[in-house]
């Protein structure tokens, strides 16, 4: 592959694992870019948003109308949340509610699966060529009242944990921290197809 | 059969996800709450966690005495009332203190100088845990032997006087950076 024309995918830089989706991203073939200002959103072709504390973020995204312009980004470019992320771009939160971006025709249930105590490594099939599938759950939270247009791509018992509408993609493990760029690269591809 | 924290070392699945959880926590604030108030506000604020606690380090060391870890029904109240990790400290060496903190939920546990010690020669086993460990440490080799007993995150700390507190502080990240370095 050329190293000339890597797309740009910038990573959300407020808080959370920002730097393990940043090294997972360059595995993936992609330039990674850090994101902490509206006005950087302009010179990337996707954007991932991390794992962190969904609260703390959004707190971070109410100035300098971050909020508005992430908004305006998730409905024209390819978008994938994890996590936190993932609660970020759901349609609506519980558990307890919060504002979101609405980029995902889902409702995200936050800490669904419990506390620390009740954090996971599991291994499931996946649509994604290549066999299971290791996911990280840290505090997961869960996905409920899809959308008919919302494609699951693997599960955790009957719920699903990895989603894509369109160009938007979620996941409530973190593809990031396992080895496995499958996740990553699939994100890359839908990138690279929309240019 | 062995699994990799990503950065090809072998670790542990409970490991992975202590470093998880460490991971999830980056860039962001721990704030000291002493009841449900002030958890709700760190909260609304944007902390990433708060630190549940019977007297904040300042009235610790002003009031003197035994500072042990805070009441279990404190702590149940705290996680009750906010949605952010709760974190609770236990005394150096006291396990028991630890595996009750364990017991109760709490997602972070932080083995603290803060609080007076239960044991001058040995901290907790912390890999005997599935909660995660934060543990202070004035330089590279406190943090290593920290890392070596199970903990899962180390922050630059200092055993110190209140007036000197920030300064020591700032020396101790400074010194353990060189080292890394």
């Amino acid at each position: 592959m050329s190293a000339v024309h890597l797309p740009r995918v910038g990573v959300l830089a407020i808080q959370g694992d920002y730097a393990a989706h940043a090294e997972a991203l360059r595995e993936a073939d992609a330039e990674p870019v850090e994101i902490r200002l509206p006005q950087q959103l302009a010179g990337i072709d996707g954007l991932i948003l991390p794992g962190g504390e969904s609260t703390t973020i959004l707190r971070f995204l109410e100035k300098n109308d971050f909020f508005a312009q992430l908004k305006e980004f998730c409905s024209s470019s390819p978008v994938f949340g994890t996590c936190a992320g993932a609660i970020l771009l759901s349609r609506a939160v519980r558990n307890p509610g919060q504002e979101s971006v609405g980029a995902l025709d889902a409702v995200a249930e936050r800490n669904a699966y419990g506390r620390q105590i009740d954090s996971a490594i599991l291994t499931a099939e996946t649509e994604l060529p290549g066999g299971p599938l290791e996911m990280v759950f840290i505090r997961a939270p869960r996905l409920i009242e899809l959308g008919s247009g919302v494609e699951g791509l693997a599960k955790r018992g009957n719920d699903p944990v990895l989603g894509r509408e369109g160009k938007v993609m979620a996941a409530t493990f973190h593809p990031e921290l396992s080895v496995d760029r499958r996740v990553h690269k699939y994100f890359v591809d839908s990138v690279i197809c929309r240019r | 059969m062995s699994q990799s924290n990503g950065k090809n070392t072998p670790a542990s699945t409970t490991l992975r996800l202590k470093i998880g959880l460490a991971e999830m926590l980056k860039g962001g604030v721990i704030m000291d709450v002493m009841n449900v108030e002030q958890a709700r506000i760190a909260e609304e604020s944007g902390a990433t966690s708060v630190m549940a606690l019977e007297r904040v380090p300042a009235m610790i060391r002003a009031e003197g005495g035994v500072a042990r870890m805070a009441k279990p029904s404190l702590i149940k109240e705290i996680i009750k009332a906010v949605s952010i990790p709760v974190m609770a400290k236990a005394r150096i060496g006291h396990f028991v203190e630890a595996q009750i903190l364990q017991e109760l939920g709490v997602d972070f546990i932080d083995e603290s100088e803060v609080l007076t010690p239960a044991d001058e020669a040995h901290h907790i086993d912390k890999h005997a845990f599935t909660t995660p460990f934060v543990c202070g440490a004035r330089n590279l080799g406190e943090a290593l032997r920290r890392i070596a007993e199970g903990a899962a995150r180390s922050e630059p700390r200092a055993r110190l006087e209140p007036a000197t507190w920030f300064m020591q502080c700032s020396t101790c990240a400074r010194l353990r950076k060189r080292c890394v370095r």
